[in-house]
């Protein structure tokens, strides 16, 4: 599917540029892949994200869009067939949205605190808040689209994209922050979304594996508490 | 414009909630408000927006839209005309929402320190981080839209309309954070962009007088440092 040149800047563990290569591969677009050594940012990067000289980047024919979710409507914009992210209903896209944004206020955010956490007290607050996020999406994929594997229905949706890439840190998460993932028992239709996710080909194209990633963990978590 | 019954939950002095005000009255579009009292929050609030019961809520048709800048995407997708506020092309649809954002990261994020800092360390930081910020919305503004008052070019759009609240905060955080809004001679294009906001008259409609918001802004403090 060429609508030129398309080149992605990322860091192989990121759950941001996951979402990335997750969007483009569900629509089968091809790009270019730079992995970027994050102690030691290309010019390329600090040029294109002279703001935040983070990853993901995309860079489409020269111009750079940066931040993940933007990036991916980005994609969904250009490349809108096959496989529309963003729903045509303003409410059904607005709820999509809700549910990618919560993935980085909860999830990420309890993840990060407790892949960093320096006492018990703030690794078991991180855990309580990281398994209520997991509840809420629980919650949700049962109010939203009861009976079918995604938020998007049959299909992954932005939602979806937004939110599969926390999958393969869960590994870390335990190993790491000793965060016990709730059993399908309570999480019911959490558990049966992972499954669907990780069946979809797409997905499983560039999802590194949870060994490595929890290996990343603990080197981030020695990395924080070094400097804590 | 009637499509169906629009409510606003929201608080006077929010900057998230002027950006529903501000979207709204933009396009024309009539709606009830509902001032909410943050310290006892009502039952319609509570469930329309179980997950963070913060506002601005939306209320549309019964339906609930939570997050400022998720509201103010489906306004513009519920009515797009008169006066659209995502661009069309997907590059520059990206750059707007790429400064929506910044104006929650790097512009709300320093003057809430500000407001809320206990040291003159914390003061300074703050300080020097949202002199920065606006360095750098200076900058965006002469680089996308060159010789135009709004990052819309001749008329607001979702960037501007995501920002423009800031403007009336900044006599508070001058009052009770120090901050000294940089001139016209070192921010030309972000003071020509205040004036241009300031002179729509949708704009004025929704803005509370700075002073007030300054004595607020004061409230905000004594509280903060009140719990430090």
């Amino acid at each position: 599917m060429s609508k030129g040149s398309v080149k992605v800047l990322s860091f192989w563990s990121s759950m941001f540029g996951l979402r990335v290569h997750y969007a483009l591969d569900l629509k089968g677009v091809s790009y270019e892949y730079q992995e970027e050594n994050l102690f030691n940012k290309s010019k390329e990067l600090l040029e294109a994200n002279p703001i935040y000289a983070k990853i993901p980047v995309l860079i489409h024919n020269g111009k750079p869009i940066c931040e993940s979710l933007i990036i991916v409507d980005y994609i969904d914009s250009v490349w809108p067939n096959p496989h529309k992210l963003l729903p045509e209903d303003p409410y059904k896209k607005a709820v999509a949205r809700f549910w990618a944004d919560f993935g980085d206020k909860k999830v990420f955010d309890a993840g990060s605190r407790l892949i960093r956490a320096t006492t018990e007290e703030e690794r078991k607050k991180a855990s309580e808040d990281l398994k209520w996020a997991l509840m809420k999406l629980d919650e949700a994929l049962d109010t939203i689209a009861p009976g079918k594997p995604f938020f998007g229905g049959d299909s992954m949706n932005f939602a979806d994209v937004a939110l599969a890439p926390f999958i393969c840190w869960f590994k870390g998460y335990q190993k790491v922050g000793g965060f016990v993932l709730p059993g399908s028992e309570e999480l019911p239709n959490l558990h049966k979304w992972v499954n669907a996710v990780k069946s979809v080909e797409a997905i499983r194209k560039s999802t590194p594996s949870p060994d490595k990633v929890a290996e990343f963990a603990e080197v981030i978590r020695k990395r924080a508490i070094g400097s804590a």
